[in-house]
């Protein structure tokens, strides 16, 4: 993740097991966002027309609450196992509400999950110590951008799509770490807001007073003048 | 020696014949300049990830979408819009997306060619005041067709109205907005078509009223698409008037008991605004109501902005802190109030400080608003062409200086904005500061331009005139 800033960029490289290199595999990036980060899906499906992005995120994301009214949600980064890929996900981060008690609000983003899915034929492709909970099948629920566990039921169609969609395995990942996925967001201090509703207050007074008191001259002048010229075009009609 | 001589008259020589170049050329040079920004666009748009098209252009075409779609606009998220912008931009959907883009230019233009003409009106008609006005303290009463032969050649009505228009033509700002694709334009237009057909009215007697109700239609419609024209209303009513308003008493008479002119005003006003209202609400139902109208009055951004009370209302979105009582909120709102009530008894009760009554209520506007972006400068910027012939009191010294001021305050916010948008550094506090000595600034500029206004600044050959 990019440094520092409101507006950070958080860049992944994966590195994908030469056996599942360019096979029919797909892979899922899940990255779970908390309530204080927000996404622009403008922004992101702009980076999805100029192919630059490949994801599933949720259609509406209210970016202009602030991070206590926000909800926590996830996206979802597709793609297809290669040796070396990098992904780049833009993510803002919200306003804290202000406090006494800090300066700055410390915000945390969790390391992302890896989903894997293969062909029923390729599944063989996926070592049984790399995934996580071998006895666990995951469904890709897109609509929601997030998986959840399948689980059978008498009477559901086995449908391909069914099938397909409910394949994915959740993997371990080697993860490293450039830096920490931490971002130190200011806070103003509550304690102000009484002396800064003063002086708004008496800001805007006085320049408004100021304004008129200084104008006051002229605009009487004009209007004299207007007043003389509308009285004689009155009297010349 | 020679070959800086050489320059300075190249210089002026082409001064010279940018003067004399005919509007209607810089017509074309300005569609030309806007077609190739409208091209520049699609191709940056197509290959960059930072895009040129305005962020709410892309909103109001979803908008359009749904509209095509069968749904209403406001199942797009963050459309607040008059579902009017929607079906304008429906053909960018059927016929290709940059054809909003092409309209709002056109508007743009439009802008232009109002102000054109509404310069050219005003001035000849000033200056045929004023030489009556000089006429009478000679005891030379003359009819009201005095040809413009006593005017030096600057103060031509041609002259000045070519230039104000090319001041909005080649105005960076203005052109770069609209072909982004904001709808501001649009909505500038009939406020300045407002202020045309109530101008025109008082020359053209025997057409008045339908102008003035005119006039009336399109206030509605304005209001319909962008609440803050509604600040404009006391003007166009007062600017209507046949005596002057001296005393609150004298005001209340106005208010109470409007003349003919004054209620086809109102009139025009009122029955396009509830019928935009009304068809809209039937179409959409509370949902329109609530976004394109009340949202605007509830709205609460405590995200970092040009404004006074920026600071004031992030710090008011702790949820410990109380909600500001009425009276709290009233001295908040009341100097900006104070202000429009001010320059609408001022500048507002003769149509020829009209167009200036609404440029300085619209600055008004814009300086004291809760919020405040780039964009909202357009607000004014639109409407200063028209006025630019009453400030020749102010030096060309003095008028780059307040320039300077107004870019330099900009300036100043943008920096510790920089340092917490894009270093995460705790500047609420400055920018807070900032925004109140731009705030500041704006003051100071509203003051000198009201102290400096003048509504007869003719050179007039007295030789010629006698």
């Amino acid at each position: 993740m990019d440094k520092a800033g409101m507006h950070r960029t958080l860049n992944y490289r994966m590195r994908f097991d030469i056996p599942l290199v360019g096979k029919d595999c797909e892979y899922v990036l899940l990255q779970d966002l908390p309530a204080s980060v927000y996404i622009s899906t403008d922004e992101l499906d702009d980076l999805q027309r100029l192919k630059r992005l490949n994801a599933i995120y949720p259609k509406f994301v209210n970016i202009e609450v602030a991070t206590e009214r926000a909800h926590p949600f996830s996206v979802l980064l597709r793609g297809t196992p290669k040796i070396t890929e990098s992904l780049a996900l833009p993510l803002h981060f919200r306003y804290h509400a202000p406090s006494d008690k800090r300066s700055a609000a410390t915000v945390a983003i969790p390391l992302p999950e890896l989903y894997l899915n293969c062909p029923m034929a390729d599944s063989a492709l996926i070592e049984n110590e790399l995934v996580a909970r071998p006895d666990k099948l995951y469904c890709l629920n897109a609509p929601e951008s997030r998986f959840d566990e399948n689980h059978v039921k008498d009477g559901q169609p086995a449908t391909m799509a069914n099938l397909q969609r409910c394949n994915w395995r959740r993997v371990h990942v080697d993860c490293q770490l450039k830096m920490p996925l931490r971002a130190e967001i200011p806070v103003g201090q509550t304690s102000a807001y009484g002396p800064v509703l003063c002086g708004t207050i008496l800001l805007g007074w006085s320049l408004a007073l100021w304004t008129i008191i200084h104008s006051m001259a002229n605009t009487r002048r004009i209007n004299q003048r207007l007043n003389e010229q509308r009285l004689l075009q009155q009297k010349v009609k | 020696m020679t070959q800086t001589k050489a320059t300075t008259t190249g210089w002026q020589r082409l001064g010279r014949r940018i003067l004399y170049t005919s509007f209607q050329t810089h017509l074309l040079i300005s569609a030309l300049l806007r077609i190739g920004l409208i091209c520049y666009g699609q191709i940056h748009d197509s290959q960059s990830a930072v895009p040129y098209t305005d962020i709410d252009y892309k909103v109001v075409t979803d908008g359009a979408r749904q509209v095509l779609a069968g749904d209403t606009p406001f199942a797009r998220h963050t459309y607040r819009y008059s579902p009017i912008m929607a079906y304008l931009q429906t053909l960018n959907i059927l016929l290709h997306p940059a054809w909003g883009k092409l309209l709002y230019a056109t508007f743009d233009l439009l802008i232009a060619t109002l102000i054109y003409r509404l310069v050219h009106m005003e001035i000849k008609s000033q200056y045929q005041k004023t030489v009556q006005h000089l006429l009478s303290k000679f005891n030379r009463p003359r009819d009201s067709d005095q040809s413009l032969d006593a005017l030096d050649e600057r103060s031509h009505p041609e002259n000045l109205a070519r230039a104000s228009a090319c001041f909005w033509l080649y105005n960076p700002l203005t052109a770069v907005i609209s072909t982004r694709g904001s709808g501001d334009c649009f909505s500038s237009f009939f406020v300045i078509l407002t202020i045309y057909l109530l101008l025109k009215s008082e020359h053209n007697v025997a057409r008045s009223y339908w102008l003035i109700f005119g006039a009336g239609l399109a206030h509605g419609l304005v209001i319909h698409l962008r609440l803050y024209p509604l600040l404009f209303s006391l003007a166009y009513y007062l600017s209507l008037s046949t005596r002057l308003t001296q005393t609150p008493l004298d005001f209340l008479c106005q208010i109470l008991r409007p003349n003919k002119q004054q209620l086809c005003l109102i009139s025009g006003t009122l029955i396009s605004l509830v019928a935009f209202t009304w068809t809209f609400y039937t179409m959409y139902g509370w949902e329109y109501i609530y976004e394109a109208y009340l949202y605007h009055f509830v709205r609460k951004d405590p995200r970092h902005n040009f404004s006074l009370q920026f600071l004031l209302q992030y710090l008011g979105s702790a949820s410990s802190v109380a909600e500001p009582s009425a009276i709290l909120k009233t001295l908040v709102l009341a100097p900006q109030f104070l202000l429009i009530l001010y320059l609408s008894l001022s500048f507002g009760q003769f149509r020829q400080t009209l167009p200036f009554c609404i440029f300085a209520v619209a600055f008004v506007i814009v300086t004291y608003n809760s919020v405040v972006t780039s964009q909202y400068f357009i607000w004014y910027l639109a409407i200063l062409p028209l006025c630019l012939n009453n400030f020749k009191m102010l030096s060309w010294r003095r008028c780059f200086g307040l320039l300077f001021l107004w870019l330099l305050a900009q300036a100043l916010w943008l920096l510790p904005a920089y340092l917490l948008e894009f270093h995460t550094w705790n500047t609420f506090y400055w920018i807070g500061l900032q925004g109140a000595v731009f705030f500041v600034t704006n003051g100071y500029i509203l003051e000198q331009l009201l102290s400096h206004y003048g509504f007869t600044q003719f050179k007039i050959s007295y030789r010629k005139l006698l």
